[in-house]
């Protein structure tokens, strides 16, 4: 079935079985899940490193939920829904380094030591209350100011 | 938007135009109510050089309206939101592909023969995603070029 896209309907206008059944019992069978929760961050400058530094974000590109705060903690994401999530990391630094990412301060993976730009989406699932950083592993380094994290909830129930 | 949890309706009530289009705009909020992306991929090798973007001829699926034939190399994101991008392309020599935004460079890629990649990139609505090769005089035999929609705001 194609994509028919969001329809309004005019005060006043009646519900038929017919556009009842094909906007809210068909379209939605071919969705992985009504629920919805993530973030998108971005870096709004440099940050110097030594070994295992948390990567601070300054800016919310997205964040609907508050999984991010921009004043306390500013290194994590908290998850405040159970379930999957695809993470998406882009990290550029000026030479080359090794990153990790944590849960509640611990290591979960570990990405090489051989980038200057690094590019990678997981999926990986994640307890409520859980958070989740992205540390530079490699002293002196700088981490460029386009660096960026994204989570996208993919909810299994 | 923020997710907001469905409502359950008691047997008998109406169904307002108030309590439909709330009802759609939470749906349609989700990452797949009405799956948006698109998919091209190469027919034919292409002569590049540095700075130059993949072509793709083959719309393999198109939901959102992301690709126009007289614009080749672009994927043209619908809304403004958060997608996941995956690329895959074969050269004939080590080329450093990065993936462009509105023709700037915005994820780079390291320098390979073969690019097997995916990210997470945030796009403005009318933004448009290009595959751009950086090493001249290569030849590019083959790849695809795909895009999702994850969330929109």
């Amino acid at each position: 079935m194609t994509w028919l896209g969001g329809r309004t309907r005019a005060t006043g206008e009646l519900v038929t079985a017919d556009n009842w059944n094909i906007t809210h019992v068909n379209n939605p069978k071919f969705e992985h899940d009504q629920s919805y929760a993530g973030c998108f961050l971005t870096k709004t400058g440099t940050q110097a490193t030594g070994l295992a530094t948390a990567i601070t974000w300054e800016a919310e590109s997205y964040d609907p939920d508050g999984m991010h705060s921009t004043v306390t903690n500013t290194s994590r994401i908290t998850i405040i829904r159970t379930g999957g999530y695809l993470i998406g990391i882009y990290a550029t630094a000026d030479s080359a380094t090794s990153f990790y990412l944590a849960r509640n301060g611990t290591l979960i993976w570990t990405f090489d030591g051989t980038h200057t730009a690094m590019s990678r989406v997981y999926y990986y699932p994640f307890t409520a209350g859980q958070y989740v950083e992205l540390y530079a592993n490699t002293a002196s380094r700088t981490i460029g100011a386009d660096t960026t994290i994204a989570f996208d909830l993919d909810y299994e129930g | 938007m923020a997710y907001v949890e469905p409502t359950s309706r008691a047997k008998g009530d109406f169904i307002t135009a108030a309590i439909w289009n709330i009802n759609t705009d939470n749906l349609t909020d989700t990452h797949g109510v009405l799956i948006s992306g698109a998919i091209v991929t190469k027919s034919g090798n292409q002569a590049a050089n540095s700075g130059d973007d993949v072509t793709w001829q083959v719309e393999t699926m198109d939901q959102g309206g992301y690709f126009d034939a007289g614009a080749p190399t672009r994927l043209t994101a619908p809304a403004t939101g958060m997608y996941l991008v995956t690329a895959y392309a074969v050269s004939s020599g080590a080329t450093a592909f990065s993936l462009s935004v509105d023709g700037s460079s915005r994820i780079v890629y390291g320098s390979v023969t073969t690019l097997s990649a995916s990210s997470i990139i945030a796009l403005t609505a009318a933004q448009y995603i290009t595959l751009r090769v950086g090493t001249d005089a290569v030849t590019i035999g083959a790849g695809y070029l795909a895009i999702k929609q994850l969330a929109k705001w």
